[in-house]
């Protein structure tokens, strides 16, 4: 491969350059003095130029009484006459007026930034390049204005959520195409952040339409980097991490653990026991004088459990062999009474402790199951070498890359191998052909088989008792109760899991200079993307009492997905009368999808030794083989006029039309325009003289439309209809699987924005200010349909869907020196979402999977409910209603007597009434006062928003909204010198988080799991005023103070993410010069270092509804990029 | 070169563009898009194979609607120290706003296939490849489980809306095409009638059993016997019982299961549902669990190691390992018979220990007692491992034997012949004068006959109709009856809560259809 490579190079490089007549050599240098590294030499009329090296130099060969231009972006180029001179000296001056930066606008477009009539936001390189990204789409939290980064998961391997201006979808969902290097992608995993230039993100309508059907919630156009003439440099980046995993949970030791699981089966029992001494403790009674209804089961304290006192270390009849906790679930726990035959365990670090309920000495033993779940510090290892080169005939890029990353679960790894390829030759003279070829292989491995689940991972099995042995007698590894909630590092060897995929690009273009002004682009791609997915299952353990499973499953999948896409562009380029600037394009686009998949699997090997499917059991229903085949086409015209007049003027329209295979025939073509339009009123004459102060103005506006058809509502044959497959005995049989609805159309969306961009003091400070409104109708929406019909729901396309917003960009140049610079921006927008229109349905507000709250607000009626949450037209989508828990009940009387609890709580709670007092126990009807609960200290006080002393499911409160109103980031550099340091913070605000994992851990919903420290902060006798109620054993059977949609665990969202922090540091040219390097730099960086925010056990407040999760590494990372 | 090349991409630009627009013209490759359907005969037998498996997806219809709410389930903590599903259909605890099961368990999502294939099948030019013997074959299974939803649905309901088309596939969807009012429960009972007796009539003379595990003309009798049987005792609102007459039709059907050659009791109780071989007897008509294929919830009846394992007793102090040979596949304990059920049978009764397997906390059999549910066990797959592919039963022979000794009960007023018969089996050796059962009055059989119906059929979704239909010497449901509850003392539903009979309508359901009522009573 390597030498291909090099043979590839080097035949593009050994393009001879014809023999010069004089040599001029000069430097290039700012108003200050400053050197100007990669500024543009080029002479006249022929192809012949250079670029500037680091300390502004350069030296051109050129011909007699040349001229040469010399160019640099931001300033003010300038021609100069060679004549006789040897030395030619060059101060650029910088041009102010405008806001020079080359804006990528898709189909081979590019406008300059003060052109721009869009909201088309570009994400550099820089960002790119100082933390390490398994995935670009990282780079992105807080970089661009209006487009929020979701990272809901730490894997290595995790693809982060994105969605622009709050989503087209009710539930705010709705993610950018992304399209790299012209070629649509599903997402941009798997792509080396390294090889890529810059990304831009479309934003409004007028700009997307030009992607037409699919681009309704924004475009993501990655541009990856193409060799620079005259630029040669071979680039070599390594870079460290050592990451560390986050503990949003402070787990008990065993002590604790002990005392309060113990106390907290007492809390929960009603029945007679005895204690140790003999002292009864008698059954509680109902007002009526009989027997509480049973709850906990207190004499479980004595059996073998992870906080119960029946565990055994040596087999029944023998003391000195020690039982295997591998064989024996009695020998998986440490807790036992404490005898002298096992006094010696002391010595071994074990502990003894006085029973809290029934008196005695139990004696136990510490361990903490993250020393095999966990792995802290992991380590990611990110290394790229890349070197491109170009003059005027051709240039190229190559780059390889290897990420190397491992996750903060034992044993989940992501490693990707990348290699990109970018070449542009100019054939003839009339003919440039550019290719592109991008390959890259992933392969990971990911969470423990026996634990997939990233929720359960990092929440409930860390919270497996700490009484755990961890190790049996002999020193082996133990299990744990069961493979799921055990120890993962126990038995993955067991689990082989070859995961791979393979995605390859191939881009070939030609572009013909057909006259001075009009070309024609070819364009071809191919991007195939294969996955390969092999598992097999050794014999392995389930839980310690059992056998081996031995069914030995093995599977094989390899789906290939083909994407071609060509198309040709013809475009036209003029300027007249030096003051009209025209640049016009049509073109044509012919897109095709088609997956095919090989599936197989089969269990019953006679060994556990190999994989292989030849050998897995042939017998009936004991393999099974599949395979897939589907397809999908999109047939596009395209349309672009940009015209401007003298700069001042701006105009563009678009338009697009899409056809779309998965609509049926009738409704498949769509019509996509978008218009925009800008004023740069600074340069009319009136504003010259404010020029030292505003140095730039624009105000733009734009208004376009877009399809959508969502893979998650449309899939390629959806509207067909279908009849599904099914077995019944091994037979084949049939049912209706989908209704053929030929009536679908497109999803349409109409933005209208208005913006402002402004530059103050010769650009030092820019302000960049859009409005911007989207209007989403024709919207998927499922209507309900009465079950009577056959079935439940029905796609549809009724709603609306608005989402409006602010959009602020602010970047100031503080400090900008010749050896100190500083530069901060703050970026973000405000978004409301708002539904406008839903399926006629004959309800009020049309409305969707509402609930009914009382409204407390009728003192007429206190009954008087009200629709909320759901979907309803004219509301914003996610408001959370909640039970608000006004605080803990400190002692009886604080108590009403006639308050009655009749909700139905969470977590497979049993709804058991509760009653506060005599009064409220004679108005139970007499089914329930058998299974009644009394209320008491400890319990939480719920508000009655009617008022009527019956806390029932309508009692909920609305305590926030799930989705943010203001999102952005902030960015800032210093530099000095040599040394740079970075920071990057990105930010939410204005939502509510719901942790539903915390309640479940503290009302020991598992009922033999460990808690958090903050059980410490529960209500006792003895602590009567704490922050949370009682401790009891599932309080999902007993009095839901934590098994109910409770306020208490609710917290205000905002936050704000350490999401990068970079000190590098640049070797003085002096030194590096020596070992022939034109750069060398050390950095380091810490990356996703923490939020700041309220809700304390939280993985992530990036998202509203915690259950648990994949915390982001906080990583330390070491750099060096050294170039030559 | 250059307009060369020009011209030729023009053209080849332009050529694809009009064939472009055609290529978007294109259908699923790996399965049948609605247009390709009911084009032959392997098509029309391959849909009766699915409703089958519908019929297999929703068989929790049996236990929820059908034994859930007959008080043979513990309730609250397990003894296991799990919590246990389902408390408020246990304990009949169904309100407007609590109503157990929604969206009328999902049984007209069933019904629109059954009334397609009606639709398709009956229709000559539909489906003109049938001959006339194949087509009324396939309809007497359609309409016999057209008539096996809508009978769940009057047991559970009374009176629902009834539907025999399928307008879903006709025309844009809406939802006001929907606004079904529920029928009255004369009407529903009618409808049910009219199928079964169209699923008789299309057998014909038919006497085959070309499967146990596929709908037969023997299953269409049973499911006759039963809806005639449940007609002649229960009123349901405004249809009256229909006494004697119902009773001699319900008589009648089962006469052709009773004594036919393709049935007996199998000597060994516990082998009824082990033995999924072809020649099991017993079997009348049952859903094929299959191992790959389709598993059923027997884990829930079960236990998990951790819980059990080493921790429990038998009922002879011995500490029980793997005692079921579960190889750690049993699910989280989530249904548990209460141990009076299981202290009414009699020790000789090998139902019993076929049936249950008791265990204790401690080794004297006095604390924690609790009770494993054998029936749904499963087996040991070709690979070793533990699966629940348990067939479910929907009728065996000892169901029609009982049955028929309940109509003659209602007739003739001699049942006992029909339960002895049922009960040598269940004693085995051990059967004589001293358990046979003989004649008593009315309501003493009735009751006799629950009890046997409660031992033989646990699990296999009988008793809450069983309760529901049988009566007490007053001819009301011994649903109110302090005798038939476990343990006896307190009825199953407080006299004063007739409505409750019959199950709710969800507010979701409600809500979706202006025309709909709540059940009778729940307003």
């Amino acid at each position: 491969m390597k030498k291909l490579l090099f043979l590839f190079i080097s035949s593009l490089l050994s393009l001879s350059i014809a023999a010069q007549t004089r040599t001029i050599t000069g430097k290039v240098t700012d108003a200050a003095g400053e050197p100007i590294a990669g500024a543009t030499i080029v002479e006249v009329g022929v192809p012949n130029g250079t670029i500037t090296d680091t300390n502004g130099t350069f030296i051109l060969h050129v011909k007699a009484g040349a001229q040469i231009t010399v160019s640099y972006i931001g300033f003010v180029s300038q021609q100069i006459k060679v004549g006789e001179k040897n030395t030619i000296n060059v101060v650029l001056v910088e041009d102010t007026r405008v806001l020079d930066e080359l804006v990528v606008t898709g189909y081979g477009g590019a406008q300059l930034r003060s052109k721009v009539t869009n909201s088309i936001s570009k994400v550099k390189e820089e960002m790119l390049s100082t933390g390490l990204y398994s995935n670009p789409a990282q780079a992105l939290s807080g970089a661009v204005a209006g487009l929020r980064v979701i990272q809901s998961s730490g894997n290595p391997g995790a693809t982060p959520t994105i969605v622009l201006r709050g989503g087209t979808n009710f539930d705010g969902s709705g993610s950018p195409l992304i399209i790299v290097d012209g070629q649509v992608r599903g997402s941009l995993s798997d792509i080396n952040p390294e090889d890529i230039e810059s990304m831009e993100v479309l934003k409004d309508a007028g700009a997307t339409a030009i992607y037409g059907a699919r681009a309704n919630d924004g475009v993501v156009l990655v541009t990856t980097k193409r060799g620079k003439k005259g630029i040669e440099v071979v680039n070599l980046k390594t870079k460290v991490g050592v990451n560390h995993f986050r503990f949003f949970y402070d787990f008990m030791n065993a002590t604790d653990y002990l005392y309060w699981m113990r106390t907290a089966y007492k809390n929960s029992t009603v029945a007679l026991y005895t204690l140790n001494d003999g002292t009864v403790i008698p059954a509680r009674k109902y007002p009526n004088g009989t027997n509480m209804m049973n709850w906990a089961n207190i004499g479980s304290l004595n059996s073998a459990t992870p906080y119960g006192t029946g565990n055994k270390y040596w087999t029944e009849d023998n003391k000195n062999i020690p039982l295997n906790g591998n064989k024996d679930n009695r020998a998986i726990w440490s807790p036992m009474k404490y005898t002298d035959d096992l006094a010696f365990l002391l010595q071994q670090g074990w502990m003894k402790m006085t029973d809290p309920v029934f008196g005695g000495e139990i004696i136990y033993k510490n361990f903490d199951i993250a020393d095999f779940n966990i792995k802290s510090p992991s380590i990611s290892q990110d290394y790229n070498i890349n070197m491109s080169g170009g003059n005027d005939k051709g240039n190229y890029y190559a780059g390889i890359g290897y990420n190397d990353s491992e996750g903060s679960a034992a044993g989940d790894w992501y490693k990707r191998l990348t290699f990109q390829f970018n070449g542009d030759y100019k054939v003839k003279e009339w003919l440039t052909s550019s290719s592109t070829f991008n390959f890259a292989d992933a392969k990971w491995y990911g969470l423990s088989p026996t634990q997939t689940n990233e929720a359960l991972y990092f929440s409930r099995v860390l919270s497996l008792p700490s009484t755990f042995r961890g190790y049996n007698a002999d020193g082996e590894m133990l299990l744990g109760p069961n493979a799921s909630d055990g120890n993962q590092s126990f038995q993955r060897e067991k689990f082989i899991r070859n995961n791979n995929t393979t995605k390859f690009t191939m881009a070939q273009s030609f572009k013909i200079d057909l006259a001075k002004g009009l070309t024609l682009k070819l364009n071809g791609n191919w991007y195939i993307s294969d996955g390969r997915y092999e598992a097999f299952n050794k014999d392995y353990l389930n839980s310690p009492t059992a056998v081996p499973v031995v069914s030995r499953n093995s599977s094989a999948s390899s789906s290939r997905m083909i994407d071609q896409t060509y198309n040709a562009i013809l475009n036209y380029k003029k300027t007249f009368n030096d003051a009209h600037n025209l640049d016009a394009m049509v073109g044509y686009e012919y897109y095709e999808s088609y997956l095919v998949g090989l599936s197989a699997s089969g269990s019953g090997a006679p060994t556990d030794d190999f994989m292989d499917l030849e050998y897995t059991s042939n017998k009936e229903g004991m393999r099974s083989i599949d395979s897939e085949h589907t397809r999908n086409r999109i047939v596009s015209y395209i349309s672009r006029v940009n015209y401007d007049y003298k700069d001042k003027y701006l105009a563009s329209f678009v338009f697009r039309r899409d056809g779309y295979s998965k609509l049926s025939e009738k409704n498949r073509f769509g019509n996509f325009p978008g218009i925009s339009a800008g004023w740069v009123f600074t340069r009319e004459d009136f504003m010259s003289d404010y020029e030292h102060i505003l140095s730039f103005g624009k105000l733009r506006a734009s208004y376009g439309r877009n399809g959508n058809v969502s893979k998650d509502w449309v899939g390629n044959y959806t509207v067909q209809g279908s009849y599904g497959s099914t077995l019944y005995n091994n037979s084949v049989g049939y049912a209706i699987g989908g209704i053929a609805n030929p009536y679908l159309i497109w999803e349409t969306s109409n933005t209208t924005e208005a913006g402002l961009d402004l530059g103050f003091l010769k650009n030092r400070l820019t302000v960049n200010l859009t409005y911007y409104d989207r209007n989403t109708f024709d919207k998927y929406a499922y209507i309900t349909v009465p079950s009577t019909s056959g079935i439940n729901l029905m796609i549809s396309n009724n709603g609306e869907f608005r989402n409006q917003g602010f959009e602020y960009e602010v970047n100031y140049r503080v400090l900008d020196t010749r050896d100190l610079k500083w530069n901060v921006s703050l970026l973000g927008s405000t978004n409301k979402n708002t539904v406008i229109k839903l399926p006629d349905n004959d309800l009020p507000l049309n409305r969707q999977n509402a609930t009914e709250v009382y409204s407390g607000t009728n003192p007429d009626d206190p009954y008087e409910k009200i629709w909320v949450g759901g979907y309803q037209e004219g509301q914003t989508p996610g408001d959370i209603y909640l039970f608000y828990a006004e605080g803990i009940y400190k002692s009886q009387d604080e108590i009403p007597t006639n308050l009655i609890d009749r909700t139905s709580g969470n977590n497979g709670s049993n709804r058991r009434p509760l009653y506060g007092g005599a009064a409220a126990f004679n108005n139970l009807t007499d089914g329930e006062k058998k299974r009644a609960l009394p209320i008491e200290p400890g319990d939480v006080k719920w508000r009655d928003v009617n008022g009527d002393n019956i806390i029932d499911n309508y009692d909920l409160v609305k305590i926030g909204n799930s989705t943010p109103k203001v999102f952005g980031g902030i960015n800032t550099n210093f530099s000095y010198k040599g040394i740079k340091l970075n920071a990057r913070f990105d930010y939410a605000l204005g939502f509510t988080i719901v942790d539903w994992r915390t309640p479940w851990i503290m009302g020991n919903m598992q009922g033999t799991y460990n808690t958090i420290q903050d059980t410490k902060q529960t209500w006792t006798p003895e602590n009567p005023n704490a922050k949370y109620p009682i401790y009891v054993w599932a309080d999902q059977l007993g009095k839901r103070n934590y098994a109910r949609n409770t306020s208490m665990f609710a917290y205000k969202g905002d936050y704000l993410a350490f999401r990068e922090l970079t000190l590098a540091y640049s070797l003085p040219k002096g030194i590096i010069e020596k070992v022939k390097l034109t750069n060398a730099e050390v950095s380091v960086t810490g990356q996703n270092l923490g939020y700041l925010t309220e809700a304390p056990h939280v993985f992530t407040p990036e998202v509203s509804s915690i259950n648990g999760g994949y915390p982001l590494r906080v990583s330390v990372i070491f750099g060096l990029n050294l170039s030559f | 070169m250059k307009k060369i090349f020009f011209i030729l991409s023009i053209i080849a630009v332009t050529l694809t563009f009009s064939a472009c627009e055609d290529s978007l013209n294109i259908g699923p490759e790996d399965y049948y898009g609605s247009n390709n359907f009911w084009n032959n005969e392997a098509q029309v037998k391959g849909f009766m194979y699915g409703i089958h498996s519908t019929l297999r997806y929703n068989y929790g219809m049996f236990f929820y609607l059908g034994e859930a709410r007959g008080g043979t389930h513990r309730t609250g903590t397990s003894s296991q120290n799990t919590s246990l599903n389902d408390e408020q259909i246990k304990i009949s605890n169904i309100d407007k706003n609590n109503t157990g099961i929604s969206n009328w368990y999902n049984i007209y999502n069933r019904l629109l296939n059954i009334n397609l294939f009606i639709i398709k099948v009956e229709d000559k030019e539909a489906t003109p490849f049938l001959t006339d013997d194949a087509r009324n074959g396939y309809l007497a299974q359609a309409y016999a489980f057209r008539a096996l939803y809508y009978f769940f649905l009057y047991r559970t309901y009374g009176n629902v809306p009834l539907v025999t088309t399928v307008e879903v596939l006709n025309g844009r969807v809406t939802a006001n095409k929907f606004y079904i009012p529920r029928a009255t429960a004369k009407q529903t009972l009618e409808l049910i009638k009219s199928d079964i007796n169209k699923s008789e009539t299309l057998f014909g003379n038919s006497t085959a059993l070309p499967s146990r595990i596929e709908w037969s003309v023997y299953a269409t009798k049973m499911l006759k016997a039963e809806i005639y049987l449940w007609a002649a005792k229960v009123p349901v609102l405004d249809q009256p019982k229909g006494g004697n007459a119902d009773l001699t039709v319900a008589k009648t059907a089962l006469q052709s299961v009773i004594g036919n050659a393709n049935f007996s009791l199998i000597s060994d109780f516990s082998k009824i549902f082990s033995d999924k071989t072809v020649n099991n007897k017993e079997v009348i008509f049952s859903l094929r669990f299959l191992d790959k294929e389709a598993y059923n919830n027997g884990g829930e009846f079960l236990y998990q190691d951790q819980v059990f394992v080493n921790q429990k007793y038998d009922r002879n102090g011995n500490l029980l390992g793997d005692v079921l040979n579960l190889k750690s596949r049993g699910g989280i304990f989530r249904h548990e018979y209460k141990f009076e059920l299981f202290q009414s049978y009699d020790a000789n009764d090998i139902r019993r220990d076929a049936t249950f397997f008791d265990y204790y906390s401690n080794n004297t059999a006095t604390e924690g007692k609790g009770l494993l549910m054998k029936k749904a066990v499963g087996s040991i797959n070709s690979t070793g491992d533990r699966v629940f592919d348990t067939d479910y039963i929907v009728y065996r022979y000892a169901d029609a034997l009982l049955l028929m000794a309940e109509i003659e009960n209602g007739l003739t007023g001699s049942c006992a012949t029909y339960i002895n018969e049922v009960r040598k089996r269940a004693y085995g050796a051990n059967y004589g004068p001293a358990v046979a059962y003989a004649d008593g009055t009315f309501a003493v059989n009735e009751l006799a006959i629950l009890k046997e119906r409660d031992k033989e059929f646990v699990w296999e979704g009988k008793r809450w109709f069983d309760v529901v239909r049988l009566r007490d010497a007053a001819g009301k449901s011994l649903a109110f009856s302090p005798d038939a509850n476990y343990p006896a003392g307190t009825p199953l539903i407080p006299a004063t809560d007739t409505h409750k009979l019959l199950w709710p309508v969800d507010v979701y359901t409600l809500n979706l259809n202006p025309e709909l009522t709540q059940t009778t009573g729940y307003n």
